[in-house]
């Protein structure tokens, strides 16, 4: 019998009044097999809840389910346990099913083999932590508040520190992750290198630098004496200035003017008189060559009583690693401070504070925020060069 | 009754049995989770293209 007319025959069958089958043993049937149905349905959608089926895979049992073990949701003195799914699965009925729909893709990482090793995990670690932070920013934090509630929360008996941050934030009712972030595991490791601002700022990079044009380094770039790169002169901090003599292969010979206090080796070098933004620090026998770096007369700095030199440089640096334009950096860096400073309170206009106020003020905020290091330095020199000092002189 | 399954009772007892199973046991829970699964499908597209689900406190 082929296919067709299989179906054809149950279909037929179907629409006919049984002949032999009885009404109620057909109800009865149909209702009892709902039943046993409804209850495998849910039964495998709570199994499919449980933390020991999330980690019957060793991606989650070898990485994260370890590290959420340190944690005080693995053990307090309340022993109330917090599992992946309480954290991760959404409880409405509709959002859980679409997030079981998303494990689909899941099922395919696992099968071919996504992120099967360590390594492998921590390459994608940060990709997936943004996924979760961002669920967790659009529904305020909603599994969270599941167990945790401002309302609930005896201020008397927490930190100074806790107080002094969440109560205001309780007002605003922010959400818990923006603070919060890396509660349950560890935060994603970044090496320089991987920073996702340098990711942004590498497709904007000078492709050549030509001899008499100025440009921007873009990341902290070591710099030569010579063009062998035998001699380390020091390293140049983001958005610092150089003018290019001359190209020799990959590396650029370059001249570059800034400030030094006349205290120590004056290893380290800045934008402007007074003004303490960094630009590069020095070997400590560069600093002190002056057949590299030549020093003007001495100014007193009235606010501090320092004594500042103009100094001029000549050095050597590898071609990549500058922009053309400082815009570029800028634009990045806004982006960077309006997303990372904005969850207390609105961000500070940059020009509210002086130059040299910005550095205590920045460290004092920064770290509850999630930038990594590079992108701290990018956005914290972006406030320098948009503080008081520059708008009133532009 | 189509004249085809007058007659033969013992064949459309078969018949109607299979069919009766077939149908309760297999085709019905096929499309329950196919309906469930689609709209699961769909609700996870208009999160792609939306952005995750919001909720105000
Ligand atoms: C299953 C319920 C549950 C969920 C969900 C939950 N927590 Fe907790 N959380 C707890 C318990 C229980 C404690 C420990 C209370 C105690 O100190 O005894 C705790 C403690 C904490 C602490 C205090 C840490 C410390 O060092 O004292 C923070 C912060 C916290 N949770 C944040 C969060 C955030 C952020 C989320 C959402 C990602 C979250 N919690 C989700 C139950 C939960
Ligand atoms: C504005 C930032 C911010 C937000 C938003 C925030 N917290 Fe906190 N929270 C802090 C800081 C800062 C501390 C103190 C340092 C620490 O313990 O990490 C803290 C401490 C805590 C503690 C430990 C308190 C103690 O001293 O025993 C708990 C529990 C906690 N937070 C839970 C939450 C929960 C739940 C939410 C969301 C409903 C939340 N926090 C939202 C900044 C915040
Ligand atoms: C207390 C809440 C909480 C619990 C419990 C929890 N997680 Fe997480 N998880 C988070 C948060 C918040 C993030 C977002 C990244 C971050 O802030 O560390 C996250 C991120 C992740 C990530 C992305 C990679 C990463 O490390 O950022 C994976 C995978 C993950 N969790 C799996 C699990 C598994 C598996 C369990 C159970 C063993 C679990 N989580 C338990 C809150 C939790
Ligand atoms: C965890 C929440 C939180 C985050 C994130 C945060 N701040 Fe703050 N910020 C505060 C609180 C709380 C104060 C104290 C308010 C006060 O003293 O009145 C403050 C004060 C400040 C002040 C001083 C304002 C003044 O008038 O003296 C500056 C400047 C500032 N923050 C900048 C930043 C910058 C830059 C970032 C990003 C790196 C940032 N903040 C991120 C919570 C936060």
């Amino acid at each position: 019998m082929s296919i067709k007319s299989l179906i054809l025959s149950f279909w037929d069958t179907l629409r006919t009044p049984p002949a032999t089958i009885s009404l109620g043993v057909i109800s009865i049937g149909g209702f009892i097999t709902g039943i046993i149905f409804w209850g495998g349905f849910n039964t495998a959608l709570e199994v499919t809840n449980t933390e020991k089926f999330c980690i019957s895979c060793h991606e989650m049992a070898d990485n994260v389910y370890l590290e959420l073990q340190e944690t005080v949701h693995w053990s307090n003195r309340t022993g109330v346990r917090a599992t992946c799914p309480d954290c991760h699965v959404p409880h409405e009925w509709d959002n859980k099913i679409a997030r079981k729909m998303q494990a689909s893709k899941e099922v395919w990482g696992k099968v071919f083999g996504t992120i099967n090793t360590r390594e492998k995990f921590l390459e994608k670690r940060e990709e997936l932590a943004r996924h979760e932070w961002a669920r967790l920013e659009a529904n305020n934090s909603l599994e969270c508040r599941n167990c945790h509630d401002y309302d609930s929360m005896d201020w008397d008996a927490m930190s100074d520190e806790a107080v002094f941050y969440m109560q205001p934030a309780a007002e605003r009712n922010v959400g818990c992750i923006e603070c919060h972030k890396g509660i349950a595991h560890h935060l994603p490791e970044r090496e320089p290198g991987t920073s996702h601002i340098i990711a942004q700022l590498d497709g904007r990079a000078a492709s050549s630098l030509k001899g008499g044009e100025d440009y921007f380094a873009y990341k902290p770039v070591k710099i030569y004496e010579n063009s062998d790169m035998s001699t380390p002169a020091g390293t140049l901090n983001l958005a610092a200035k150089i003018e290019v003599t001359q190209a020799s292969g990959d590396m650029v010979e370059f001249t570059m003017t800034a400030w030094r206090k006349n205290k120590g080796y004056g290893r380290v070098l800045y934008d402007d008189f007074g003004m303490n933004t960094r630009v590069a620090v020095l070997e400590r026998e560069t600093a002190q060559d002056e057949e590299i770096v030549t020093a003007g007369t001495p100014q007193m700095d009235d606010n501090t009583g320092l004594d500042w030199s103009e100094v001029k440089l000549s050095l050597w640096a590898p071609k990549s690693g500058f922009v053309a334009d400082p815009s570029q950096l800028w634009e990045v860096a806004e982006a960077s401070y309006a997303e990372s400073c904005s969850g207390c309170h609105a961000q500070p206009d940059p020009d509210h504070f002086s130059t040299n106020a910005w550095p205590a003020l920045f460290s004092g905020m920064v770290g509850f925020t999630n930038m990594d290091p590079i992108e701290q330095e990018l956005v914290l020199t972006y406030l320098q060069n948009h503080s008081s000092d520059h708008s009133d002189a532009h | 009754m189509p004249s085809t399954t007058s007659g033969n009772s013992v064949g459309s007892r078969r018949r109607e049995w299979t069919t009766f199973l077939v149908l309760t046991l297999i085709v019905l829970p096929a499309l329950a989770v196919a309906f469930v699964g689609g709209y699961g499908f769909v609700l996870w597209m208009s999160q792609v293209i939306n952005g995750p689900p919001t909720v105000d406190f």
